[in-house]
């Protein structure tokens, strides 16, 4: 449980960072340390440079941009939670934030770092898929922004090229729709054993829309396309039949805690109880 | 002379009460210092590079590379080239360096050259006929096996004669034999026992077969019966998973004496160990603990890494060297209970009245295979038979897991008899009611606890026949179990002063578990002398007091308790008799009472115990009371009820526990809030295993495949639900003298956890832990066998 050693620069300017991290192969960004330090720690990750990215002021914002919101890299998950911005306007990823770990775990882990980590039980991605938010990396070629759906491309792969940083999430706002984050807690670790963010919008007892986004089950974080399908202009009582289908043609992933018929039973069971959430919770 | 005997209800001023521990406030300030905090200046850091298969052949060892580090001060080969590694995670080779991270760099650079052995750690069921057969010469496993599984004389002596061993029998080996209390019979037949070498190296069979039990007459016991039931139950290998996991500091004061700082449950017990590994007196080694973070059975050796790290400081000039263990290597290798499962047949008259069990039961304790748990459990049902297979595997070392083999016992008859009962279609408080004179000498004592656990419980309101009816996916039910266990005191030694100037100090190699042992040492010395706890200083955890039992078996409060108060009489008896003629009375006039030493009949005539005191002269007196010693102030045997109430959610398979109910006698308690926190803390762990517990191996690679606290889980604040604790005081049990606590309370919960859930969802979750894959599980058979 000790790590290797590394070099360690903190630059004050984003400028900076992207400078050093574009100079050196083997370094490493570290933000919130709740994913890398665990990681360098079990030697699973051995960077030779630390880039810490704590010293960067200004990179942890939450602000209204109009259509969206825009969140800075650096934000914690305990900001993302406590949001009244994001509450009002687009409550989703604020209720996925306050569903992450423990206090300490949301007070130092940031969204940039759990988005960039891609961990496939993290909570994060099953909002920013729902939401059809966009990532923005930057890097000393500039800015680019890449949609949720193509954002995610593995097991902790990401589309990410290894000179660009995420500097800001923007999230569509949902007023009008119901939005619900139901989570399976891992008893011990806390992370999604299955989580699913849902956001549906309709009359009571009709579904316009619905977009759903499972986390915990397989490699990575995907969209519910067939329950969202069946769901499309059907009333709620079509609810518990649709929901069956949250995990066709799922690889679910097993482990010694949840084996992967475990887990696709969970996220029909979590996505029939998600849904009937949300589509009470939009009335208020 | 005094009368040993325990003081009068009226005249108790402390025992019996409900007194807060004496370290409560070091402990949550953080101030107590556990072996883990033992940092002395100059301290090197020990590594221990760990065997990864589960069987194999060291075959050669290179630590060169390791050795010419800087910062590397000892290296030490654990086990040489040749030997024949039977669990993953074995101790192969130990560094010690001048920090952890050196340390660890070291274990890196090792090279360790392996010869895979096949392996097995499945406790699978054995295949019909396994295990049967001619034995062939015993092992040293299966002759440890037969002397720790009670197996009679006579039966070892006949195997011996028999068949022979694959082992050369030592003068070593005889003598440490002895020291275990093995009778001459026996180690005269190991002595003439045929040494077959050869049939060392020939495969084995995992499966070894015990002889079958009968007793009654079972064929005629099942045929007269009205109502059968018939299942499979039972409870896998768990670990201790000890918070402060094992180590030692180690330091050489000088080149032959030794000074250990050990994470253990038996401080006098060490230096013999020591000693016999290391070669040096016995007398030479000097062992320490003030606090321990948890044992539960697994603490009372050094260890093989304990003996390393010793011989890493020997060989680093004497230096203190740390080793303790990593999570990973705790889970692996210090500490599996065994499991127990078994194929039951139990049966009863339409009336519910038990006449007949029979159970094939298996389980696996490591490379030696392991006890049989006590079956039928606490019910001498009059008709039995009973075939137990002990399964080899290669699981790492069984260790003693508070109350042995009862737990696995209590599963596996408490579950069989809910599902009698359930056939029975009765109430199984009613059933088990019915059937309580089968219990033997605790019969009168279940007869109280049973219907007071009901009564806590809110059974009546509660209890449904099986499968809560209610809508929705959250269905809710109760269970229960009973337990027993035995509890006699161990051997003690408290060596008590009475200086002039007033001050009394204890002096006791004994150790405090956390069970609040130093709290009812000072109960009893205080009440016993007439002054106040904080008037005494005790002394406890080291060598350099009188010898105490170690703390395995419940056996310490009653070792400790009897042993202080027959001290503190003794110690009044001496100063009686030199405060007496002050008094113008008779020492046997004289009572220490309130802080005074007073006139029985006239308490007005008195001396403060300060005034007292001063009339010792210029010595202290000393004296030593001992357990056993002299008047009835301990005894055995213990009865308890548990039940649990629970709510399942039958669409994701969580359970989740609602109450909890203990119900438990000890004799006379010492102090009732610690006595009642061992029965908190056991319902705490009984739900851990119940709902959590697992050590799950890999069947391909033999490796463990949760070595953290991850996916090994334990109960947390969330987990814990209403607990209610009875404590029986009354009168009757009072007088039968103080017995041990430790272990019974934590027997039932698993049993009443799994008795609540068969309850609350209409069907059997066979096996521990209950967890959701193996709920829903069950609950899709039910749903099978029902369309
Ligand atoms: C006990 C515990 C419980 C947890 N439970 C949960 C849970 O329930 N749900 C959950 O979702 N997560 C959970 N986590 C993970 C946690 O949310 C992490 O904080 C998060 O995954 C990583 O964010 P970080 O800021 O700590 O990143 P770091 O650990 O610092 O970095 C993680 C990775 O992202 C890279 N990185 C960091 N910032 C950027 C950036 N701006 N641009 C590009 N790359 C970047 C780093 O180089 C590294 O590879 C848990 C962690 C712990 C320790």
């Amino acid at each position: 449980m000790i790590p290797a050693s590394f070099d360690y620069e903190s630059p004050k300017t984003l400028n900076e960072a992207i400078t050093l991290l574009a100079s050196r192969e083997d370094a490493k960004l570290l933000a919130g340390g709740h994913s890398l330090l665990p990681a360098m720690k079990l030697r699973l990750a051995s960077p030779a440079l630390l880039i810490d990215l704590g010293r960067i002021g200004g990179l942890d914002y939450i602000r209204d941009s109009g259509e969206t919101i825009s969140i800075g890299a650096l934000a914690t998950h305990a900001a993302v939670a406590a949001s009244r911005l994001l509450l009002a306007s687009s409550p989703l990823l604020a209720q996925a934030a306050c569903n992450i770990g423990d206090i300490q775990v949301r007070n130092r882990g940031t969204i940039g770092g759990s988005l960039a980590q891609a961990h496939p039980s993290a909570d994060y991605p099953a909002a920013i898929l729902a939401l059809d938010a966009n990532i923005v990396a930057t890097s000393q070629s500039g800015e680019r922004v890449i949609p949720a759906h193509s954002f995610f491309t593995g097991m902790f792969t990401t589309a990410l090229r290894p000179d660009e940083i995420i500097t800001e999430i923007r999230v569509p706002k949902t007023a009008g729709s119901g939005t619900v984050y139901k989570k399976f807690h891992h008893p011990a670790s806390g992370y999604a054993v299955v989580g699913v963010a849902a956001v549906v919008r309709g009359a009571t007892g009709k579904i316009d829309d619905v977009a759903i986004g499972i986390t915990g089950v397989a490699e990575v974080a995907y969209r519910a396309t067939a329950v969202e399908d069946a769901l499309r202009g059907k009333p709620a009582s079509a609810i518990a039949e649709a929901a069956k289908h949250a995990a066709d043609k799922v690889e679910a992933l097993g482990d010694n805690y949840a084996s992967g018929d475990y887990r696709r039973h969970l996220a029909q069971v979590y996505t029939r109880r998600a849904l009937q959430e949300a589509l009470s919770s939009k009335r208020k | 002379m005094a009368e040993y005997k325990w003081p009068a209800p009226a005249e108790r001023t402390l025992i019996g009460k409900r007194i807060s521990r004496v370290d409560g406030a070091v402990k949550v300030s953080g101030h107590a210092k556990y072996s883990y905090d033992y940092n002395p200046k100059g301290l090197l850091f020990g590594k221990v590079l760990r065997c990864p298969h589960a069987h194999a052949r060291v075959t050669s060892i290179d630590t060169s590379a390791a050795e010419k580090m800087a910062g590397i001060k000892a290296v030490q080969i654990v086990q040489k080239p040749g030997t024949e590694v039977l669990w993953q995670g074995d101790d192969i080779v130990a560094v010690a360096a001048v920090d952890e991270p050196t340390a660890e760099d070291a274990i890196r650079a090792i090279q360790v050259k392996y010869e895979v052995l096949p392996h097995n750690v499945s406790d699978a069921e054995p295949p019909a006929g396994a295990g049967e057969g001619p034995a062939g010469p015993m092992t040293e496993d299966d002759l440890e096996n037969a002397l720790g599984n009670q197996v009679p004389d006579a039966q070892v002596i006949s195997d011996l004669q028999k068949r022979g061993v694959t082992f050369q029998v030592t003068d070593d080996m005889t003598k440490e034999l002895k020291g275990y209390g093995v009778s001459d019979a026996v180690i005269n037949a190991l002595k003439a026992a045929a040494y077959h070498p050869e049939a060392a190296s020939q495969p084995r069979s995992p499966y070894q077969k015990m002889a079958a039990q009968t007793q009654g007459d079972p064929d005629k016991g099942f045929a007269s019966a009205e109502v059968t039931s018939e299942g499979v139950y039972g409870a896998p290998v768990i670990t201790h998973c000890c918070l402060e996991t094992h180590g030692s500091a180690a330091e050489w004061p000088s080149s032959d004496h030794l000074l250990v700082h050990c994470s253990t449950q038996g401080v006098s017990g060490l230096p013999d160990q020591y000693a016999q590994a290391l070669k040096i007196p016995a007398g030479n080694v000097r062992a320490h603990q003030d606090h321990i973070g948890g044992g539960f059975g697994s603490k009372f050796s050094p260890d093989r890494w304990g003996i390393a790290t010793a011989q890493l400081s020997k060989s680093a000039g004497g230096k203190p060297v740390k080793y303790m263990l990593e999570r990973d290597s705790e889970l692996m290798t210090a500490g599996a209970r065994p499991s127990a499962y078994a194929r039951v047949k139990v049966a009863a008259k339409g009336d519910g009245t038990l006449v007949a069990w029979q159970s094939d039961s298996w389980g696996t304790g490591g490379p030696a295979g392991a006890g049989s748990p006590p079956l039928p459990y606490v019910f001498e049902i009059p008709n039995q038979r009973k075939q137990h297979t002990a399964v080899r595997t290669n699981q790492g070392p069984a260790r003693a897991w508070r109350a042995p083999n009862h737990p696995q016992a209590a599963v596996i008859t408490m579950c069989a008899l809910d599902d009698l009962a359930h056939k029975l279609n009765m109430d199984p408080v009613e059933f088990f009611a019915k059937n309580l004179d089968m219990t033997g000498p605790r019969a009168p004592i279940y007869k109280e606890e049973l219907p007071l656990a009901a009564e806590l419980m809110g059974w009546k309101q509660k209890w449904h026949p099986r499968g809560d009816k209610s809508e929705g996916p959250i269905k809710r039910g109760v269970g229960l179990s009973m337990h027993t266990w035995g509890g006699r005191g161990h051997a003690s030694n408290c060596l008590l002063s009475i200086h002039p100037d007033g001050s009394v100090d204890i002096k006791m190699g004994s150790q405090d578990l956390g069970t609040g042992t130093r709290t009812a040492i000072l109960i009893v010395a205080a009440d016993s002398l007439g002054i106040p706890m904080n008037a005494i200083t005790l002394n406890i955890g080291d060598t350099m007091y009188p010898p105490d039992g170690g703390s395995g078996g419940s056996t310490t409060i009653g070792g400790v308790s009897s042993s202080t108060r027959r001290a503190a009489l003794m110690a009044l008896d001496q100063l009686f008799a030199k405060v007496a003629p002050a008094l113008k009375a008779q020492p046997a006039d004289l009572e220490a009472r309130d802080g005074t030493v007073r006139v029985k009949s006239e308490p007005s005539r008195s001396l403060s115990w300060k005034q007292a005191c001063a009339k010792l002269g210029a010595m202290p007196l000393s004296v030593t009371g001992k357990n056993p010693g002299p008047g009835n102030l301990i005894n055995s045997g213990v009865g308890g009820v548990g039940m649990a109430d629970v709510s399942v959610d039958t669409e994701t398979g969580i359970v989740k526990v609602n109450k909890m109910v203990a119900v438990q006698d000890c004799g006379l308690v010492i102090n009732l809030k610690t006595a009642e926190s061992q029965c908190y803390g056991a319902l705490i762990m009984g739900i851990s295993y119940a709902l959590y517990e697992e050590k799950v191996l890999d069947p391909v690679t033999g490796r463990m495949l949760n070595p953290n606290m991850e996916f090994y889980r334990l109960a947390g604040l969330r987990d814990i639900p209403e607990l209610m604790v009875h404590m029986m005081t009354d009168p009757l049990n009072e007088n039968r003298g103080v017995i041990g606590l430790g272990e019974p309370p934590v027997i039932s919960p698993g049993a009443a956890i799994s008795n609540a859930v068969a309850n609350a969802i209409g069907v059997r979750v066979p096996f521990l832990p209950l967890t959701p894959d193996r709920v829903l599980a069950a609950l899709e058979q039910q749903q099978k066998a029902g369309a």
